[in-house]
């Protein structure tokens, strides 16, 4: 049985096989598949002799910014920061500012120091996205992001140029009031009941940053430093020199420089909200303030909650409660003042 | 104190968060509106560069965060949902993909939780289906918007926002109708079909959706909208009965039907081993499952069905649909646009619309004229538009071309069998619907071929015979009009009133049909009489006396209507029917003598056949109208009818049938039966069809598969030889004397001849 089965497979292997009409011919056992299919080859090019200039370096860098390894992004900002070049244009802002939210706080240490050092100059058109993610930072639920969005704001406000902070105090005034309430923990949109004004604020004072005792004072006067620094900058009349020759151009009448385009504004029509695709919402979501009483009319609603926890600030006493004691009477002096005007 | 408990507790992350709010959303108002703050910010920064914003998680965490709370805080978050659609409508196509599906998440659970209405969802994320690029998007907001029909319509139907759903698919219709936009049109096309399906929808708006569709300048649309008309309700059907667990023919389906019939056992099983075994809790919540499974099985099945309409039917103005459709697709060059197989589909679904709504668009028969040859790629399914686009209201002088031409081309000596047979069988089909599309020449012609020798021709020519001798047997020539269809003939010309068929008459039924005959028998045995006396006097205390002795009658011929005689409205109408009688008999003549009357009746009709003729219908009508028949009076005239040679019923027998049926043609049907050689397939199919729920081969092999222990017989096999080396059974055999040893081997030879043999 077993030689028969041997005898025909052996036959097997020497029989031709049939060529059928309309069929490909059968191919050999012996046959390879030698055609490949490939879209693109890929010959991958790499030379230890090509240079990269800096400039390729500095966007290597720019994009280790976004790293998920928060060391290799501070390294990057060092890096960045020793290596800035002297015309900073818009790639820079647009891959550093998200680390105002960075959960690391090295990275935003980082961060912080590297836009200190870019000059000021090219600063100037950039405010806007950065203030956007200093807002977000404000609201931010991590205590310590939080905590650390003043130190980006007083920064903002104490640039050198005039025109910096000016630019964040007429185009978000508004929104930045509201973002230093949910920062201090004080309710700005409903005023508290006539009767009850300082026990209901102190009870919120308390609330203010989720960490430690002594770290929530630091916070706290970190962000009232802030506070401070733009409610005077919004509210009072310190003219710059070039904002008085502005003023002395040919005076047909008092109140002409009010109607003039003001000479540095970056977006002077943006109040008009020319460019806003939603017609029923344009007033709230630009609300552009061009002169101190507009500004003002925006803040009256506000005013209550803000002077119910200046209130409580003050009797914490400390650095802290002197700080408020003069806010406060700033805002009397203001108060007093643009309702003398009206 | 746990409230102080939790306001001491500041949320660090916002599932926590969440948590809280749910929990308490009074206490947590100043935190939610921080975080509502974040989100506004976060939506600002988005904004600025939507296609490069990378801190997405957090954002997604912040949208789906908000959409769960928001119903705790209407009024802040009123803005919320239009600022969704906001993002998604200007950002979609360069949004990541994940935020972009997010956002449509987060929306359908702001429609759940009834922020929005389901109008407005569906307005937000309808214009994405066409707008957006990305392939996996597309699908997913098909899937929202069919799941989200689906849940509108479970529990009644929502016509607002049905109504809302087929106006937007209409103007994306409309909208592109144009050769660039065709994907748009589709869309609206595959949805209607799904929801169709689905029986979500069946009203005849989603049917002019359809009907617009198949209308459409685009091939791939107006294709779809076709294919739709042909195939949906099949499919409808199918996904019917798939729910309701009834019959399957879907391997995927199978196997639930699989479940079902493990369900009943399973209860059984698990009721016998709480039984046996020890009672646990766990073995009483498995019952309690498998109780509530084969409940829900139960109610699954006992759903009431649903009268669904088809799609045709459901049609508004098919006259005008078939005449474009035809007008569009199909001539002066239209058809250019479309493949053969796109053509036939177009042209099967015109000739469906003929056949059903009884249209006349005269121009399809020329146009089929030109693809009736036996050489054109397909043409049984020519063949069978044809056929379907046959109907009574066809004037006979445009089919008959059409007739002559398949006379002309396929039956003729020349053609192979199957094509003859083919030819035939599509006459005959055409034939049943308008009889009067031949002339009796011609007709002749074809029943000639009931000789052939290809049994596929013979019997086609057959068919045509048989049912000509029910339609007009006077067209066959004499030799093939039967023996019933003669002797009717002949009676019919006797009594002069042989009815020919008439283009444009409708077939009305004036009465039943050899009911005359019922009546002369109920003289002859005086049951007019005994019902009249019954009426009067034995209906107190035997109501159904009458019925009883019928019933009696009809059960010593067939046992079939027991079931009936115990139905009580039988009973009530016959009482009726008693006094209908008396009463009648009372108007019509004063003679109260039923007897008398009748006797009366036959000797006028001896004296004066025309006037016999008008007594005899009325004779009939006032049975008619006097008596209402039982179902052993209807099998009596069965009876009489057939003694008298009059079984065959004008137009009441399967022709009848034939012509108002409006089914579709199969197109292998037209083929014949199907002789010779079956692949392997088909055979197996059959073999497997008549194995079905019977079992073959021994009963020793299912013994020996089923799983048991080692059989002794084994065990013996496998012992150590050792341990029987000095048994009697091993020794005996050394010990054995030649001529037993030379039986034994005998015997073994014989049994291995056998058992080749066998082989």
């Amino acid at each position: 049985m077993g030689s028969q089965k041997k005898k025909k497979e052996k036959k097997k292997d020497f029989v031709k096989p049939k060529l059928k009409v309309g069929k490909t011919k059968p191919k050999a056992t012996s046959y390879t598949e030698l055609g490949f299919r490939a879209k693109a080859i890929g010959i991958p090019e790499q030379s230890i002799t090509k240079t990269h200039t800096s400039r390729e370096t500095f966007d290597h860098h720019l994009s280790l910014a976004r790293h998920h390894s928060h060391s290799t992004r501070r390294e990057a900002l060092a890096y960045l920061q020793a290596h800035l070049p002297e015309e900073v244009d818009s790639s820079l802002f647009t891959s550093i500012s998200p680390l105002i939210l960075d959960p690391t706080p090295t990275v935003r240490a980082a961060a912080l120091s590297l836009v200190r050092a870019i000059p000021t100059s090219s600063l100037a058109p950039h405010v806007h996205l950065i203030s956007l993610y200093i807002h977000s930072g404000m609201t931010h639920l991590a205590p310590d992001i939080r905590a650390d969005s003043s130190k980006f704001l007083l920064f903002v406000l104490k640039a050198e140029d005039a025109d910096i902070p000016m630019q964040l105090v007429t185009r978000s005034w508004e929104k930045t009031l509201h973002c230093f309430g949910s920062l201090l923990g004080w309710d700005l949109a409903s005023p508290p009941p006539p009767g009850s004004s300082i026990p209901a604020g102190s009870a919120n004072w308390n609330k203010v940053g989720n960490a430690t005792s002594i770290d929530r004072i630091a916070n706290a006067a970190g962000h009232l430093d802030a506070l401070s620094l733009f409610l005077r900058l919004g509210l009072s009349e310190n003219l710059t020199p070039e904002m008085r020759a502005q003023r002395e151009v040919p005076v047909y009448h008092a109140d002409t420089a009010k109607h003039l385009i003001p000479r540095n504004a970056t977006a002077p029509y943006a109040r008009l909200g020319l460019f806003v695709e939603d017609k029923g919402r344009r007033w709230t979501a630009v609300s552009s303030t061009e002169d101190i009483g507009a500004r003002y009319q925006l803040l009256k609603g506000m005013l209550p909650g803000i002077l119910v926890g200046l209130d409580s600030g003050r009797r914490q006493g400390g650095e802290i409660g002197r700080n408020c004691k003069y806010l406060i009477d700033f805002l009397d002096k203001v108060k007093a003042e643009t309702e003398k005007l009206q | 104190m746990p409230k102080r408990r939790r306001a001491a507790l500041l949320p660090s992350n916002i599932a926590l968060l969440q948590n809280l709010v749910r929990r308490d959303p009074g206490s947590y108002k100043e935190e939610f509106l921080v975080q509502y703050r974040h989100y506004a910010t976060q939506k600002e920064i988005l904004a600025t560069n939507p296609g490069g914003f990378h801190d997405t998680e957090a954002f997604l965490d912040q949208i789906g965060f908000i959409a769960q709370v928001c119903t705790c805080y209407p009024n802040e978050t009123k803005e919320y949902p239009e600022d969704l659609a906001d993002l998604l409508k200007k950002h979609h196509t360069v949004l990541p993909v994940e935020l972009r599906e997010k956002i449509v998440q987060s929306l359908v659970l702001l429609r759940n939780r009834g922020s929005i209405t389901s109008e407005r969802l569906i307005q937000i994320i309808f214009p994405l289906l066409t707008t957006t690029n990305s392939k996996t998007f597309r699908k997913d907001i098909y899937a929202t918007l069919v799941r989200l029909l689906k849940h509108a319509n479970r529990n009644a139907k929502a016509p607002k926002l049905n109504r809302t759903v087929q106006t937007l698919l209409f103007t994306l219709l409309e909208s592109s109708d144009g050769a660039a936009a065709a994907p748009d049109g589709l869309w609206a096309a595959k949805l209607t079909r799904e929801l169709w399906r689905r029986s979500i929808w069946d009203d005849p708006r989603a049917v002019e959706i359809m009907k617009q569709a198949a209308l459409h300048g685009n091939t791939k649309v107006a294709i779809a909208g076709v294919s739709f008309f042909l195939g949906v309700d099949r499919e409808r059907e199918k996904a019917d009965r798939k729910k309701r667990g009834l019959v399957d023919d879907d391997n995927s389906s199978d196997a639930s039907s699989d479940d079902d019939d493990g369900d009943k056992p399973q209860v059984a099983g698990i009721k016998h081993r709480i039984g046996v075994n020890k009672k646990t809790g766990k073995r009483a919540r498995k019952l309690e499952a498998a109780m509530r499974a084969l409940k829900k099985k139960g109610k699954v099945a006992a759903l009431p069905t649903q009268l669904n309409f088809s799609a045709i039917h459901l049609l508004h103005d098919p006259q005008g649909f078939a005449e474009r459709l035809f007008g569009q697709t199909l001539s002066r060059g239209g058809g250019n646009k479309f493949t053969l197989e796109q053509r036939i589909q177009v042209l099967n679904l015109i000739s469906r619309l003929i056949g059903v709504h009884k249209l006349s668009v005269l121009g399809v028969y020329s146009y089929l004229l030109k693809y009736l040859t036996p050489k054109q790629q397909n043409v049984t399914q020519f063949m069978a538009a044809t056929a379907q686009a046959s109907h009574d209201l066809v004037p006979p002088d445009v089919l008959s071309p059409v007739i002559r031409k398949i006379a002309d081309e396929f039956v003729s000596d020349g053609v192979a069998a199957e094509v003859a047979a083919a030819g035939l069988n599509t006459i005959r089909e055409i034939l049943t619907r308008n009889p009067l599309a031949i002339e009796a020449d011609l007709l002749q012609d074809l029943t000639a071929y009931k000789g052939s020798k290809s049994k596929s021709v013979m019997m086609a020519a057959r068919s045509l015979i048989g049912l000509y001798r029910e339609v007009a047997p006077e067209m066959l020539s004499r030799k093939d009009r039967g023996k019933v269809a003669s002797m009717e003939m002949s009676a019919t010309a006797v009594a002069g009133q042989a009815k020919k068929l008439q283009y444009g008459v409708e077939n009305i039924v004036e009465g039943i049909p050899g009911l005359e005959l019922l009546e002369q028998w109920r003289k002859e045995q005086g049951l007019d009489k005994h019902d009249a006396e019954d009426a009067a006097t034995k209906e107190a205390e035997d109501d159904d006396d009458a019925w009883n002795i019928d019933i009696s009658d009809s059960e010593a011929s067939e046992g079939g209507w027991i079931d009936v005689e115990s139905d009580m409205e039988y009973n009530v109408s016959d009482d009726e029917a008693g006094i209908q009688d008396d009463h009648n008999t009372d108007t019509e003549d004063d003679d109260d003598d039923d007897d008398d009357d009748s006797d009366k009746e036959e000797d006028v009709e001896e004296n004066q056949p025309e006037a016999k003729r008008a007594k005899t219908e009325d004779a009939v009508q006032t049975l008619m109208a006097t008596k209402i028949l039982t179902p052993a009076d209807f099998q009596k005239l069965e009876e009489l009818r057939t003694k008298a040679g009059l079984d065959k019923i004008l137009h009441g027998g399967k022709a009848a049938a034939a012509m108002q049926h409006e089914d579709a043609v199969d197109a292998t049907s037209l083929l014949g039966p199907k002789t010779g050689k079956t692949n392997k397939m088909e055979r197996m199919a059959a073999v497997m069809e008549g194995r079905e729920d019977r079992q073959f081969g021994s009963k020793k092999s299912k013994k020996d598969n089923q799983p048991h222990s080692t059989t002794n017989k084994e065990k013996a096999r496998k012992k150590n030889f050792i341990m029987m080396i000095h048994k009697r059974d091993v020794q005996g055999k050394n010990k054995k004397s030649l001529r037993d040893k030379q039986k034994v081997l005998r015997a073994h030879i014989e049994r291995q001849k056998k058992s080749k043999g066998k082989r």
